[in-house]
């Protein structure tokens, strides 16, 4: 046991420091840890600095701000949109919801992507063909057109960000993170070490426990990255149309800014389209960021390649 | 060959089967009602539900999908709330769609891979950077991208053709011979072709006088070839009218989809810049640029193509929602309209179709792999 868990440590110490080797990683890492911490911070911001009447997302006005929408000024780091609410206090009030949704998009993916590619893949024949077939169906519908099927239903208002991760996980994770998986573990299960496991007697699950999944994490945790990005667009898109539960989300923002230009002279609020646009990409990215990283952690030939080096394994 | 096409297809049709359930029972269950629900005008429930047995809307949902699936290959797709066909709404809204889909990828494939290939080549703090401009490219939010393109762009364009060609197009639309889909279908037809064609030429050109055709070459011919088509078929002036109305959805697409071909290029090139190969062909003293483009690229866009495949709905969701931002009128319109008035029969249709299109690109793919790769044709056996 204590063998066990030492080369575990061993495995994850040596795996952190090809990860920290990529400086993109580490930037991606940072502005996703950035975003969760002005999630957390924004219920403090709003009873101590910001009152919450002039603050507040839904229903803030400040009655110092002569015309809305306005533009960046003092006390408005933003602005203000056509309503005359702060645009970074809603830019906040919106990432906790989204931060929320995108993390249990991301497991909810490659939890189901690892167990049903895998349970193919070791199984083989009648299974694996069902499986397989599932995950080709559900290739061919697009998770975020399907979120808005969802979001028209009759009720759409009780989904929330953790539903709403919870379903998009479950569509691409039987889709395409599945499609993806298998044929990573198929490649694994033809390794020689595995025959030499089963030679050994152990059995299927033990095979499946101890040999093949831990070869799967990390290319599971490469897609569940990318699948995130799919989701975090399809969350704004879908609060764009005004069509989930949370109320204050990044594409409504997206979405007042469009449709509601200065009602006096005409123009278009850029300080109200601008922020949570940039904010949206800016978080999608950076998820795109970690998957880099976490695939030199995966593939070792990849890393030596991208450091020009020969791989020392 | 044949058989290879035939299994995949078969394949695929298997998928479409399961994927049509599934869509239909997950659209049913969570859409509740149904026509005589919405539109029940003062009916009394009895006069309600002997129309619901007449219509046979009251069965069981396994009977109820396997009737629209045997209309949906007849032909019919029913009657959609608006009073209209949905077959003679989907026809009017399909051409659009396709076409902007396919110009896109073929255009959004070749800026990406070529980028991808160099970029990556290079390696290093500026290969870096091109990534972080091709992931924030690619992670851009549709409808932001599609106001930027109608602020910046469509009224310039209108403006440029109202004072240039408004007498010439009114007079063009007067006596057309077709309408506007069977236009767009023709040019989809007609890049098609003159991309598969150009392949060909390329091929046999290596085959019979040893001689490469370099892409940018290839591509030039592809588009002489088509705009030779557009002559051939007599479409070309609506045509070119019809490719101005599309521009912007065009370059909306292209903008969020190259970014990710970019990306994955790169990557495989650089995937392979440690192979053993890369290091004989430096040694047998050949270019640097050879290298990659004739021995390096042709392995990393093999890992390019079968990502494609998995992307194929992503990139379909982007175009869907770019047309509902710039109006185009396409499937996505249709979607979102059916969405939002509870439209049943229009959307299980409306993903149907959107199921078929990706079925298809995902064999065009799958055929296109086939070619690149000997692998497959003629797998190698491992005796151990």
């Amino acid at each position: 046991m204590i063998t066990w868990r030492a080369r575990t440590w061993r495995v994850f110490k040596l795996g952190l420091g090809h990860f920290l080797h990529n400086r993109l990683a580490v930037i991606g890492v940072a502005i996703i840890v950035v975003y969760g911490m002005a999630g957390l911070a924004y219920p403090f911001l709003i009873g101590t600095v910001w009152p919450s009447g002039v603050y507040n997302p839904v229903t803030g006005f400040d009655p110092n701000v002569m015309s809305n929408p306005a533009p960046p000024g003092e006390g408005h780091v933003f602005g203000t949109d056509a309503l005359g609410r702060d645009v970074l206090s809603q830019l906040l009030a919106a990432t906790r919801p989204t931060w929320l949704m995108a993390m249990v998009a991301a497991f909810s993916t490659a939890t189901i992507a690892t167990i049903v590619g895998a349970i193919g893949a070791l199984f083989r024949g009648f299974i694996d063909a069902v499986l397989s077939r599932l995950s080709d169906a559900f290739l061919l519908l697009p998770a975020p057109i399907f979120m808005l099927v969802i979001g028209s239903s009759e009720r759409s208002q009780d989904i929330g960000p953790v539903d709403f991760g919870l379903i998009y996980g479950v569509i691409t994770g039987v889709g395409a993170g599945a499609i993806v998986i298998r044929a990573q573990a198929l490649k694994v299960i033809a390794a020689p070490f595995i025959d030499a496991a089963r030679v050994a007697g152990a059995g299927r699950w033990r095979i499946l426990g101890l040999h093949v999944l831990p070869h799967l994490y990390p290319l599971a945790a490469v897609y569940m990255m990318l699948a995130v990005v799919g989701a975090i667009v399809a969350d704004g898109f879908a609060a764009w149309l005004g069509q989930t539960g949370t109320r204050v989300n990044w594409g409504t923002l997206v979405y007042n800014g469009i449709t509601f230009t200065n009602p006096i002279t005409g123009l278009v609020a850029w300080n109200v389209i601008l922020p949570p646009s940039i904010a949206l990409s800016l978080f999608a990215a950076a998820f795109y960021l970690v998957s880099v990283g976490l695939r030199e952690v995966a593939d070792p030939r990849y890393r030596a390649a991208r450091r020009r080096t020969v791989d020392p394994l | 060959m044949v058989r290879f096409v035939g299994r995949r297809l078969a394949v695929g049709v298997v998928s479409l089967f399961v994927f049509s359930f599934v869509m239909f029972w997950l659209v049913e269950s969570l859409i509740p009602g149904d026509y005589f629900s919405v539109f029940r005008l003062g009916m009394s429930a009895d006069e309600v539900e002997a129309l619901r047995q007449a219509f046979g809307v009251d069965l069981p949902i396994h009977l109820r999908w396997w009737r629209w699936l045997l209309a949906f290959f007849q032909g019919g797709l029913g009657q959609s709330t608006t009073g209209r066909g949905v077959t003679h709404e989907l026809t009017d809204a399909i051409a659009p769609t396709v076409f902007v889909f396919v110009t896109g990828l073929a255009v959004a494939f070749a800026i990406g891979q070529w980028l991808g290939r160099r970029t990556g080549w290079v390696g290093g703090l500026r290969s870096d950077g091109i990534t972080v401009a091709g992931v924030s490219l690619s992670t851009l939010f549709p409808p932001f991208v599609g106001f930027i393109v109608t602020t910046v762009l469509a009224l310039r364009l209108r403006q440029w053709r109202a004072r240039f060609f408004e007498d010439e197009r009114r007079r063009l639309w007067l006596d057309a011979p077709l309408d506007e889909g069977q236009f767009l279908n023709r040019m989809t037809l007609a890049l098609a072709v003159g991309l598969v064609l150009a392949a060909l030429v390329a091929a046999m050109w290596w085959r019979l006088r040893r001689k490469r055709i370099t892409s940018g070459v290839q591509f030039l011919l592809a588009l002489a070839l088509m705009l030779g088509l557009w002559q051939t078929l007599g479409i070309t002036p609506w045509a070119v009218d019809l490719l101005f109305d599309a521009i912007l959805p065009l370059i909306a697409f292209v903008v969020l989809a190259f970014g990710e071909f970019m990306l994955i290029m790169q990557a495989g090139v650089v995937g392979q810049l440690n192979e053993d190969y890369v290091g004989t062909a430096r040694a047998k003293g050949l270019r640097e640029r050879t290298i990659r483009d004739r021995h390096a690229s042709k392995n990393a866009v093999l890992a390019l193509v079968a990502r494609l495949a998995v992307s194929i709905p992503y990139l379909m969701t982007g175009l869907v929602i770019i047309e509902r931002a710039l109006s185009w009128p396409g499937i996505g319109t249709v979607l979102f309209r059916a969405i939002e008035s509870q439209d049943i029969p229009v959307v299980i249709s409306v993903l149907m179709v959107i199921g078929v299109v990706t079925m298809l690109t995902r064999l065009a793919l799958e055929i296109i792999t086939y070619a690149l790769d000997p692998r497959i044709a003629h797998p190698v056996e491992v005796h151990v």
